[in-house]
């Protein structure tokens, strides 16, 4: 079941992430549930796994389009592939991170694992109903996508 | 140091049998030499003195061929230089056996030292001495004769010289001395040829029993290998069987089984499975730092190490220590790529392994008890479960079964579209409230029907849920993320109406209500799956049910006494059926809260103490359906609705006060429009009609209201034929 107090946690890791990094606030849309099939993803998906009190998911995932915008902002002159993978792990890597720091002991959280959507859909657990937070940047739209049961 | 003598205890039996070996070697060789040494010099001896025993024999014949050739004028160089010869020998003899030198060195032979070695020997080489010496005296006046012993001469002739006839003279003194000397000479030889033999005789005795001797040794050490072969081949044997049996269990065990050294490494040895517990291959030489740092949090890793310290510590106690074992049940996680992440649950079981009384290793076992762990956790799961179920299935029991599917199917329905408002962008501030509008409508919905079957977990959660959008709408400025909260408690929701569908399928009669699973594969509610057959006439009556229950339940709530009179709901087409039982919930819970009045009111008012409400329904043919909800209450107050128009801020007063009953009759349709002061689970928050308002335009269909202050209430909804009814369908799916 959903906690809405740890899902803050992560969607409130992702826009520090973007006020602090990209100096552009990512504006937060309607989150929703996804009661059949498998969350969309875009091009990059950053992935943590959770085990512990609680097990499942939590993905990042961003369009090529706004990573390579989001990379200038930054004043990264090299927008290549790998550098949008780069940027993908490290807003994955700010999520673990603070939950790691806000969660203590009774969560054991992965490193960040990187996922393209050619690699097909995300594995998620059959357990739990995903939600899917849209993050609008500019003109460009990512998701965080929280699945914990 | 300490190693080599470890080795040496290790190897004790070839160590023991190579040492007597040397010691035998020694005790039996040593003598073995000494004596064949011995016998060596008593043989050189003997033959010695047995070679110059016939001197004295050809030193007597010599002296007799040099008288016989003296008297016959012969030639004499021939005897004079036998007894030279033989007065040489028995010098030789005499120095040979009298000699104190070893010879060149201990292994020459010595003639003289088995002499030196025997007294009697000594006696009688004495003896052979003295008697040589006198012999020798008696010898040495012939043996210096030089020259010729005759003349000749004309005269004479052939005569004895001067030189010659003394040479007569001494040879025949010597021949007497000889004859007396020699005998004794020979005697003397012969007896220290005779002790030598005697002694040759015993040395070879002894050397025979010496051979004897290592023989029987010999024989005992070959016995000895044979045996400590044998037995060694067997023990190989023994340890070979045990170390197959060993890697038998170590290949089969499904533990992990290892040893832990001194040093904190893995042995070489341990269990096939660890490769599997573990993914990871090879173990051995590890640290238990490195086995467990990637699997398990820094906390938890370093609590273990501890552990495993104290362990190591001989002061404590191991069955105390290992109450304390902090890896009794510890969850690992494996990368199984593709972003996920596999847990499992290890036991770790610690033993502490002596070898002559030392603590020598740990023996760590470790079970893979993930089953067990998940089997426990379900378990308690399934009781928390259960016992939040407790109450619902109580309130399930007294619901009909048809009612029930019905309700579930129909919040399924409510839910999805709700979440499918969720997922519609919406940027602006204004569409976000409208959002919240559209899903209050639905949420109040499910909660009137869950209240109408008294299914108050529910009713709850939807009342919860209104709450959430109550302080949405409240708020001065929304934004997406505000609806986070809204989209947790439709999950919960969600859940719970999984759980209410699987008691459905579990105690409903007949049990044919089999849990359906969606796309996803997550269970939707039993009860969404549609039946092949519907009895219109059976969902009629549900829904008559339903709704008898509400009245019931909302009067006795409100101290009221209502009842339900239906007309023609058995006629209501299926694709209007949800429409007019949602429209007939909310209209009731206005009628019973606002309309009916308080038994001791109405008998006041000159009425009967129970209020009747009345629903009917008629086909209007090509004029469509039309529903006329009408109850016998007070009718509505324009007063009221003027005054709650301005305590909401909808109207001024004056505007309040100037509009008549038409215009201000359409407030109650209003969305967040209550005349109640403070909402209720059953009235208040201005939804109900909104909601009503909302379903008849989506179907297209006009409504109306009237009353009669003091009589009566009616609402009049007409929906149209069904020729159009494709968009409703699509609108309510």
């Amino acid at each position: 079941m959903l906690n809405e107090a740890e899902i803050r946690t992560f969607l409130d890791s992702v826009v520090h992430y973007f006020e602090v990094s990209a100096r552009q606030p990512v504006a937060v849309g309607v989150p929703y549930l996804v009661t059949t099939g498998v969350p969309p993803v875009h091009d990059y998906t950053g992935v943590i796994a959770i085990s512990g009190k609680r097990h499942g998911t939590v993905c990042f995932t961003a369009p090529r389009s706004m990573l390579m915008v989001l990379l200038m902002r930054m004043n990264e002159s090299d927008t290549s592939e790998e550098n949008m993978r780069d940027l993908v792990g490290e807003v994955a890597n700010t999520i673990s991170g603070n939950a790691r720091r806000d969660f203590g002991k009774d969560f054991s959280i992965s490193v960040p694992s990187i996922v393209e959507a050619s690699a097909g859909p995300l594995a998620m657990s059959d357990e739990a109903r995903p939600v899917v937070i849209p993050l609008n940047w500019r003109s460009h739209s990512a998701r965080l996508i929280v699945c914990l049961s | 140091m300490k190693k080599l003598l470890g080795r040496l205890v290790a190897f004790r039996g070839p160590v023991l049998i190579g040492f007597a070996l040397i010691v035998f070697a020694l005790a039996v060789l040593l003598p073995g030499f000494q004596l064949a040494g011995r016998l060596d010099d008593t043989t050189a001896a003997l033959r010695l003195v047995s070679e110059q025993r016939r001197q004295a024999d050809v030193v007597a014949a010599a002296l007799g061929a040099l008288r016989d050739r003296l008297d016959s004028f012969g030639y004499v160089d021939e005897p004079l230089n036998e007894v030279r010869n033989s007065m040489a020998e028995l010098d030789a003899l005499e120095r040979t056996l009298d000699s104190d030198a070893e010879g060149t060195g201990r292994f020459a032979v010595s003639a003289s030292r088995p002499i030196r070695s025997s007294p009697q020997l000594t006696e009688d080489v004495v003896a052979f001495r003295t008697t040589w010496q006198h012999l020798r005296l008696g010898l040495v006046p012939v043996a210096a004769f030089q020259g010729v012993p005759y003349s000749d001469s004309e005269t004479a002739g052939v005569h004895l010289n001067e030189g010659g006839r003394l040479l007569v003279q001494e040879s025949r003194k010597a021949i007497v001395v000889a004859r007396t000397d020699g005998t004794r000479l020979n005697a003397a030889l012969g007896q220290i040829a005779a002790a030598l033999e005697a002694q040759s005789t015993r040395l070879s005795s002894y050397l025979r029993l010496l051979m004897l001797v290592a023989l029987a040794g010999t024989l005992a050490f070959g016995t000895s290998l044979t045996y400590y072969a044998i037995a060694r081949r067997r023990h190989a044997a023994q340890l070979a069987d045990a170390r197959r049996q060993t890697e038998g269990i170590l290949q089969t065990v499904k533990e992990g089984l290892f040893l832990l050294d001194t040093k904190g490494k893995i042995g070489a040895a341990h269990s096939a499975s660890m490769k599997r517990l573990f993914k990871r291959d090879p173990v051995a030489g590890l640290s238990l730092e490195e086995l467990l740092a990637p699997l398990v949090p820094t906390r938890t890793l370093n609590t273990a190490l501890r552990f495993v310290e104290v362990l190591w510590s001989e002061r404590t106690k191991e069955n105390l220590v290992r109450s304390i074992n902090p890896l009794q049940e510890v969850e690992v996680s494996f990368e199984t790529g593709s972003g996920g992440q596999e847990s499992r649950w290890l036991e770790f079981d610690f033993h502490r392994v002596r070898s002559d009384g030392k603590l020598a290793n740990l023996l760590v076992a470790v079970n893979d008890v993930t089953h067990r762990v998940r089997l426990g956790r379900e378990l308690a799961e399934l009781r928390e479960k259960a016992q939040s179920q407790v109450d619902t299935l109580l309130g399930v029991l007294q619901v009909n079964p048809d009612q029930l599917r019905s309700f579930l199917a129909d919040s399924d329905t409510a839910m999805r579209m709700i979440n499918a408002m969720l997922r519609e962008p919406a940027k602006e501030e204004a569409a976000l409230r409208r959002k919240i509008e559209t899903i209050f409508r639905q949420m109040h919905g499910i909660k009137g029907e869950a209240s109408a079957l008294g299914l108050t977990t529910v009713q709850g959660r939807a009342h919860e849920f209104e709450e959430a959008l109550k302080g949405l709408r409240e708020q001065a400025s929304v934004s997406g993320g505000d609806f986070l909260t809204l989209a947790v408690r439709l999950d919960d929701l969600f859940s719970h109406l999984e759980s209410l569908g699987d008691l459905v399928a579990r105690f409903a009669p007949g049990g044919h209500t089999a849990t359906a699973t969606d796309e996803s594969g997550r269970g939707a509610f039993s009860a969404a799956a549609p039946r092949p057959i519907v009895d219109q006439a059976r969902a009629a009556n549900s829904m008559i049910d339903t709704l008898d229950q509400l009245v019931e339940r909302i009067a006795e709530d409100r101290g009221k006494s209502a009842r339900l009179v239906t007309h023609g709901l058995d006629v209501v087409p299926e694709p209007y059926r949800r429409a007019v039982k949602d429209i007939a919930v909310q209209a009731i819970r206005n009628c019973v809260v606002h309309g009916i009045e308080t038994p001791e009111l109405r008998q006041l008012g000159g009425k009967a103490a129970t209020g009747t409400l009345t629903i009917h329904f008629k086909d209007e043919g090509a004029a469509g359906y039309r529903l006329v909800i009408e109850d016998d209450g007070a009718g509505l107050s324009l007063r009221r609705i003027r005054e709650a128009a301005v305590e909401r801020g909808i109207l001024s007063a004056d505007d309040a006060a100037r509009l008549d009953s038409k215009q201000l009759l359409p407030l109650l349709f209003r969305a967040g429009f209550s005349t109640q002061a403070v909402a209720d689970a059953d009235a208040g928050r201005g939804v109900g009609m909104s909601l009503v308002a909302e379903i008849v335009k989506e179907l297209n269909g006009r409504l109306g209201i009237s009353s009669g202050e003091g009589r009566y209430t009616r609402l009049s909804v007409v929906l149209p034929s069904l020729h159009s009814v494709q968009s409703v369908q699509s609108a309510v799916a």
